[in-house]
């Protein structure tokens, strides 16, 4: 037969238990948590990658400084069409890491990389693909490269150092 | 005066003492705190750059096919010596990150992407240079290209779950 507790037992039965962890917030990922420097990055690389995006579906091959021989231009427009596909895939994986907080420090060094990579590239194996382009948003896009540059930088760096910690 | 104390009165100060905690030991960063897999991973991996770059220093471009257009080659090999510069800075990147714990997270993410990066220009844009070689250095390469992206990847996510989490 089951005794009742007095209210004093009660009492201390309660005290003696360990308070219960009050159920955290869960964090919201959003772009004011960060800094101005990182906000301004986010919004860049996001907006030069959707002009890129649109001028490659807009304009296509013309884009390209097409004076070499036809076999050159192929293979400059197959390029072409591999960073559509590349840029395109990275900017949906960017925003919906960042949305969702999912790999998002790994998808920051991911984009930043390719980033790079394609500019060396370019700077060094494929210089005819748009520096020399005759059209003016092909100019427009060379020049305002380097500030892609930093930003998808940037977002790299400051999203790792503020997240990422390691085990030990 | 000092009064001297009793063997009792000793005991019971030394014991009210706490111990100095021992500073903690940096923990050993070497291969065979990983898996095995994760292990033959960086082996093969490096053994794979290495034979890239070595093919690339001894055949140059004779490695590249360029029976189906002369002039397209250039590019073509403008490209691949790019290709060994990056091969060598991530290859001196990777185990010096490695050896010295600083970075590493990054610099395998880097690595890995800059496989696939190579691997979806090769497959898209360019499967003259290397898969219609007649060089059977290339062809061995290319054969052996699957795993070197596996083994890439393996290492990016096995040190990544085992070193990193966020902070939250």
């Amino acid at each position: 037969m089951r005794k009742k507790l007095t209210e004093a037992e009660q009492a201390a039965f309660l005290t003696a238990l360990p308070d219960q962890p009050e159920k955290e917030d869960v964090k919201t990922h959003r772009l004011s948590d960060f800094s101005a420097v990182f906000r301004f990055s986010f919004i860049w690389a996001s907006g030069y990658a959707a002009a890129v995006l649109a001028a490659i579906f807009i304009l296509g091959d013309k884009l390209l400084f097409a004076a070499h021989t036809d076999a050159g231009f192929d293979l400059l427009s197959n390029l072409l069409n591999v960073r559509r596909i590349m840029i395109l895939a990275l900017l949906v994986c960017f925003h919906l890491s960042f949305h969702f907080q999912k790999g998002f420090a790994t998808v920051a060094i991911i984009a930043a990389s390719y980033v790079w990579y394609m500019f060396i590239d370019d700077f060094w194996a494929f210089w005819i693909v748009l520096e020399q382009s005759p059209s003016i948003i092909a100019k427009i896009l060379v020049i305002l490269r380097p500030i892609t540059l930093f930003s998808i930088t940037w977002i790299a760096i400051e999203y790792n150092l503020r997240y990422v910690r390691t085990r030990g | 005066m000092h009064e001297k104390l009793t063997d009792a009165e000793r005991v019971a100060f030394e014991n009210a003492i706490s111990v100095p905690p021992s500073p903690p030991v940096p923990p050993q960063h070497r291969l065979n705190n990983y898996s095995r897999l994760f292990q033959a991973s960086v082996i093969f991996g490096s053994a794979y750059a290495v034979y890239v770059m070595l093919a690339g220093v001894f055949w140059g471009d004779n490695i590249l096919n360029i029976a189906s257009d002369g002039n397209a080659s250039p590019i073509l090999s403008y490209l691949w010596n790019t290709r060994l510069v990056f091969i060598f800075c991530l290859l001196i990147g990777f185990h010096l990150s490695f050896k010295y714990h600083r970075g590493f997270g990054v610099v395998v993410i880097i690595v890995a992407s800059h496989a696939w990066y190579r691997f979806t220009s090769d497959l898209w844009v360019f499967p003259l240079i290397l898969e219609n070689s007649t060089s059977l250095t290339a062809k061995i390469r290319v054969f052996l290209r699957p795993l070197f992206l596996f083994s890439a990847t393996w290492v990016a996510i096995e040190y990544h779950l085992v070193q990193f989490r966020t902070r939250d």
